[in-house]
């Protein structure tokens, strides 16, 4: 009996021992390890370039807590913490792959941002340059106004380094902005489609004055120029003011816009016979105008009242820097006393969209001409 | 050995264990540090005063994982004292936090409204100059065009306005400042544009 109880007595620690020694534990050094890498990942700015591996790491660390809770609720020999060490390297592969993605990311957009704003910047003043004084839509302008802002946004959250935001913006800015440039830019393309008809228009009238040796007139709305030659050579050339509307054909009366055609001079009207100077009055409407306002209103596509009009003029009084007749072309009053003694009653003139339709989207600036 | 000295020995043996193996977990700290975490969030720490609150939540995961350690560290030799430590570390960082980030926002707030303020007045300005600018034939349509500008810029800054109203105030910063930006480009572009339609006028006078 006294030897059983020193047996007894001998073996409860060792029991207690060898319970403690094969209880299983739990995977801390995989633990510790995917707990850190989360860290490093989180600091690279993961949640914000890497948000998919990022937020699977952070949820695969809840799962591994939820399931470390779990088996420590069970009896300490009775735990099983194997699914812990697949949940930490789980997690741990994750973050890894969240923070290499991210320092991706990161460079990436470093690199694309100061391209992208200086590609919009670009894209604003081409805009501002090119097309502003085009008689757009004032859609148009809402756009230029939209991006703008976008951009100077954008710019603001870049400098306070928030660069994911910074890119969201500064790219709403250039899709917006381009888009913008898009339109116009297909709205020029609409109207530069007479082209070839126009072509013919010019090497008509100035073939003529070639072959008669007398003057010619050739006025090119997208350049807003004013060209007169004489023997087929152009000896003076004049900056045109128009209509505001002068984007298009002239197709009745009070649309401001200024027509294209072949026409020439019917009536020189002297200072004080003219509101604006001296003019040089058109005969517009001709044969082809007539017909255009016909098919036009036959189709229902004119203003119910609408009449062809008349009276268009080159006159004097221009030198405004903007298009403001009512479909006449004005000249300062220099360039137009020059014109008027140029000019006879018979003069012809051809009126086009653009002579040189392959470089017509640099007329869309307001350079002055010299 | 006596039996009777050997029960003595297991009985104090099992009660040391129960003592120490049984030691509740800080539970009701770690809830509250939670707490505490959960209303810097909602305070905009972790924009305003993003590494405070960032160490605040990283404190407090420490303090799970430190727990669950020793919940499995077997039924001898459980101590709390380390996540304890943490669990206070986390709740301390947290309340800092929300203080900070209340007094950060609260400065953007101010700065907004003079922000605001700023932009009312150029609004009001912009407006007046297109009041005022010539309504000859020549600049009409340049005009309408800038008060579809101008139409923008202030639909910009109202947005703000909401966005100060949902508590986004650096958004709101951003776009307010954009918008002044716009304002101060459209003044001078109305300014050049009332010059440009003003001297023809000079001149029809002579």
């Amino acid at each position: 009996m006294k030897t059983a109880r020193i047996f007894a007595l001998a073996c409860a620690p060792a029991a207690a021992m060898l319970c403690l020694a094969v209880a299983p534990r739990p995977p801390m050094a995989s633990i510790k390890r995917c707990q850190q890498s989360l860290i490093d990942a989180r600091n690279s700015g993961s949640a914000i370039f890497a948000p998919g591996p990022y937020l699977q790491a952070d949820s695969c660390f809840e799962h591994l807590l939820r399931a470390w809770a779990l088996q420590n609720s069970a009896f300490f020999l009775a735990r099983n913490f194997d699914s812990l060490k697949l949940l930490a390297q789980r997690t741990d592969s994750l973050a890894r792959i969240a923070k290499h993605e991210s320092v991706g990311a990161r460079d990436s957009m470093a690199r694309r941002v100061p391209a992208l704003v200086a590609e919009t910047e670009q894209c604003l003043a081409d805009y501002a340059a090119r097309y502003r004084n085009l008689p757009l839509a004032d859609t148009a302008r809402v756009h230029f106004a939209r991006a703008a802002i976008a951009l100077a946004e954008g710019k603001a959250a870049l400098a306070s380094g928030r660069t994911q935001d910074a890119y969201a913006r500064i790219n709403r800015a250039h899709e917006i902005i381009r888009d913008a440039n898009d339109a116009v830019a297909q709205t020029l393309s609409h109207y530069l489609e007479k082209a070839a008809q126009w072509r013919q228009w010019v090497a008509q009238t100035i073939a003529w004055s070639g072959k008669s040796g007398n003057t010619a007139i050739v006025v090119d709305k997208l350049a807003h120029s004013l060209r007169v030659y004489s023997c087929g050579k152009c000896i003076f050339c004049a900056r045109a003011e128009l209509g505001p509307q002068w984007l298009g054909q002239k197709t009745h009366c009070g649309d401001k816009a200024t027509p294209e055609g072949r026409y020439s001079i019917c009536r020189k009207k002297n200072q004080g016979q003219s509101k604006y100077y001296k003019a040089l009055v058109l005969n517009y409407p001709n044969s082809q105008d007539r017909i255009a306002f016909c098919n036009l209103r036959s189709a229902g596509l004119l203003p119910p009242g609408a009449s062809l009009g008349d009276l268009v003029e080159i006159h004097g009084s221009g030198g405004r820097g903007a298009d403001w007749t009512n479909g006449c072309i004005a000249l300062c009053n220099g360039d137009m006393k020059r014109l008027f003694d140029l000019a006879e009653i018979g003069t012809p003139m051809a009126i086009v969209g653009s002579v040189d339709t392959g470089n017509a989207f640099a007329h869309t600036t307001r350079t002055d001409i010299k | 050995m006596s039996y009777r000295s050997f029960l003595s020995l297991c009985t104090a043996a099992v009660a040391a264990a129960l003592i120490t193996g049984c030691a509740k977990a800080p539970q009701t700290e770690l809830s509250s540090a939670k707490a505490a975490l959960d209303s810097a969030k909602a305070a905009q720490a972790d924009i305003y005063v993003a590494q405070v609150y960032l160490a605040a939540s990283d404190s407090l995961k420490a303090a799970n994982v430190e727990i669950e350690k020793q919940k499995s560290s077997g039924i001898f030799g459980i101590n709390y004292d380390h996540a304890k430590a943490l669990i206070a570390s986390a709740n301390a960082l947290a309340l800092d936090a929300k203080a900070k980030a209340a007094a950060e926002k609260a400065k953007v707030g101010a700065e907004l409204d003079s922000l605001f303020t700023q932009s009312q007045a150029m609004l009001s300005e912009t407006k007046d100059l297109l009041k005022r600018a010539p309504k000859g034939k020549e600049g009409k349509s340049a005009l309408n065009a800038m008060e579809s500008e101008v139409s923008t810029t202030e639909a910009a800054i109202n947005d703000a306005k909401t966005l100060k109203a949902s508590g986004d105030f650096i958004g709101a910063r951003d776009k307010v400042n954009a918008g002044i930006a716009k304002l101060d480009s459209l003044k001078n572009e109305l300014n050049t544009a009332i010059a440009k339609t003003a001297k023809p006028v000079g001149k029809k006078k002579k």
